[in-house]
């Protein structure tokens, strides 16, 4: 028995060590195939976002007593749009991610306008915006199938939304709660990046401030983000 | 050496006649060279005397205090800068051209509907006003309890209407009225101290300035630096093609409630709406019926009320320190 070793079978100890840790930081939620969460992603996705209530507002004049004459009303909403969303991704631990978003979307107020006093006719008025928000969300795997991973995400962050050709901005908040899968696929070409993965999202997304009609409060719409993640 | 003219405007009980409104919507204007300008002050503070005579249940003390409370509303308009000066009582009445601007008890005895009035002398050269003398009827009784009295009207509101007409402002169209079988119009409700016609005796929810009459004054008198703080809204009324003129526009902001009026006040139907705060904004027309249009135009016979009122087919953003993209509406007739 020696006890000289050569560099060569020093350096397979290390990296055998390391694989084993490896193994263990990443132990699969399930019995099958394990599939190592990478350290990185940059994805992107479209979004499409569904109709939120912006309120009832009454355009009130006053009577001798004080009491309110309805001149006419605004019904405001939401409308279902669409976007895209560019994220990146890192893995600060086994099950967990933190990802910095950024979004754009288009969508449009419309207001139902009626109840005139004078019986003008009732008109839809419609208002396109551009809204862009910044946010920033961690991710919490919650079971891992082979090469599907299930997460939960939560999110807050800022939200800008603009009228009129941008001459007109509000500031708001966002925040949001949803449950996404990823399905990681192996890329074969060389020099491209190591997996990518095809992301659902379901989420519900809440905001406060922004363009709103009638009282500024804490709404809440459904929102689907669906695209790829590129991981590194 | 320019010349002075008078100018007279009043507010009415529960009907209408005389006052005769040179080319005003929300600001009163002066011809001067063939060009209408509005008539403002130029120099501020505002020094006024109060004429020392007395009133069936009201002294000249309670005028004077009241007229200082009302000057007081007014200066209090945010993004806007006027001032006043009470330079003490005098025996002289609230008459044009003497070179004082008093504000006193008179009789209005050509005027019966007529709760108080105010008289203009404007300087024709620039069309800056020299003086501004406030009347307020004896014909009628008047209150200054705080909280109304049913028999009179109520003074505090007098005053601050016609220190609105003092400063400058001439009458909102922010009001819905019916006409009584005397034939004499009655207010229904209305969303301006500015509004032509009284509220009946009792009523004492008009003695705060609403967002019209802000709008106005900030109009007017910007504070140093609000043109960039305020917005406005222009666009243009038609009724197949052609414009109308003297229609009313309302801006309705549903986050906030408020509504700020203005005139189409040309023939091509074209109309501004200033003094808004920043937002999104709900635009109507409709035909000036709800008053006298003599209380608005000089011409009443070129106003155009033969239409439908109508609302501009989309929201409208106003941004901070400038105007809308130019809305149409089209109206139909009646």
């Amino acid at each position: 028995m020696t006890a000289r070793q050569s560099p060569l079978s020093a350096s397979r100890r290390i990296a055998g060590g390391l694989g084993l840790a490896l193994v263990v930081i990443a132990a699969p939620a399930s019995a099958q195939r394990a599939v190592v969460e990478p350290r990185v992603e940059i994805g992107g996705s479209a979004l499409v976002m569904g109709p939120m209530s912006l309120g009832l507002a009454s355009a009130d004049y006053q009577t001798p007593r004080g009491d309110a004459l309805p001149l006419f009303h605004a019904d405001a909403r939401m409308a279902a749009s669409a976007g895209a969303e560019g994220r990146v991704t890192v893995s600060i631990a086994p099950n967990m991610a933190l990802e910095a978003a950024g979004a754009w979307m288009r969508p449009h107020i419309v207001s139902r306008i009626d109840g005139d006093y004078e019986g003008a006719a009732a008109v839809t008025a419609r208002l396109p915006l551009s809204r862009f928000t910044a946010e920033g969300a961690a991710l919490v795997t919650i079971v891992r199938h082979g090469r599907t991973v299930w997460f939960l995400r939560g999110g807050a962050g800022w939200m800008r939304e603009m009228a009129g050709w941008g001459t007109f901005a509000e500031d708001g908040a966002i925040g949001d709660l949803g449950l996404g899968v990823k399905y990681w696929w192996h890329t074969r070409a060389r020099d491209a990046p190591g997996r990518l993965a095809l992301r659902v999202d379901a989420r519900l997304a809440g905001r406060a401030g922004g363009i709103v009609i009638g009282a500024r409060t804490f709404r809440v719409a459904p929102l689907v983000a669906a695209g790829l993640d590129v991981a590194w | 050496m320019t010349g002075w003219r008078g100018i007279v405007v009043g507010i009415v009980a529960a009907c209408l006649a005389l006052a005769a409104d040179p080319r005003a919507y929300l600001k009163l204007g002066a011809d001067v060279d063939g060009t209408v300008i509005a008539l403002k002050w130029a120099d501020q503070p505002v020094r006024y005397f109060v004429t020392n005579r007395d009133a069936p249940n009201v002294t000249a003390v309670d005028l004077q205090r009241l007229a200082t409370d009302a000057f007081a509303t007014w200066a209090a308009v945010p993004h806007a800068t006027v001032s006043s000066d009470f330079a003490g009582f005098v025996d002289a009445p609230p008459v044009s051209a003497d070179g004082v601007s008093v504000i006193g008890f008179a009789s209005l005895a050509g005027a019966p509907f007529t709760l108080a009035s105010t008289s203009f002398t404007v300087d024709d050269g620039t069309g800056a006003l020299r003086e501004a003398d406030i009347a307020v009827n004896t014909s009628f009784d008047w209150s200054t309890v705080p909280g109304g009295d049913a028999a009179h009207y109520d003074l505090g509101f007098a005053l601050l209407h016609e220190i609105g007409h003092l400063y400058g402002l001439g009458h909102s169209g922010l009001g819905e009225t019916e006409l009584t079988a005397e034939g004499r119009r009655r207010v229904l409700a209305k969303d301006a101290v500015m509004f032509p016609i009284a509220f009946p005796p009792g009523a004492v929810s008009d003695r705060t300035l609403d967002p019209d009459d802000e709008a106005g004054l900030a109009d007017l008198y910007p504070a140093t630096g609000e043109r960039r703080v305020l917005g406005s809204i222009a666009g243009r009324v038609t009724r197949d093609g052609a414009g109308i003129f003297g229609a009313h526009l309302t801006a309705f902001n549903p986050s906030t409630g408020s509504i700020v009026g203005s005139f189409t006040l040309s023939d091509d139907g074209t109309f501004v709406i200033s003094g808004l705060e920043p937002g999104l904004y709900v635009v109507r027309a409709e035909p000036l019926d709800d008053e006298d249009l003599a209380s608005f135009f000089d011409d009443a016979s070129a106003v155009d009320i033969d239409f439908r009122p109508a609302f501009a087919p989309r929201l409208v953003a106003v941004p901070a320190g400038g105007s809308s993209a130019r809305i149409d509406i089209k109206v139909t007739r009646k």
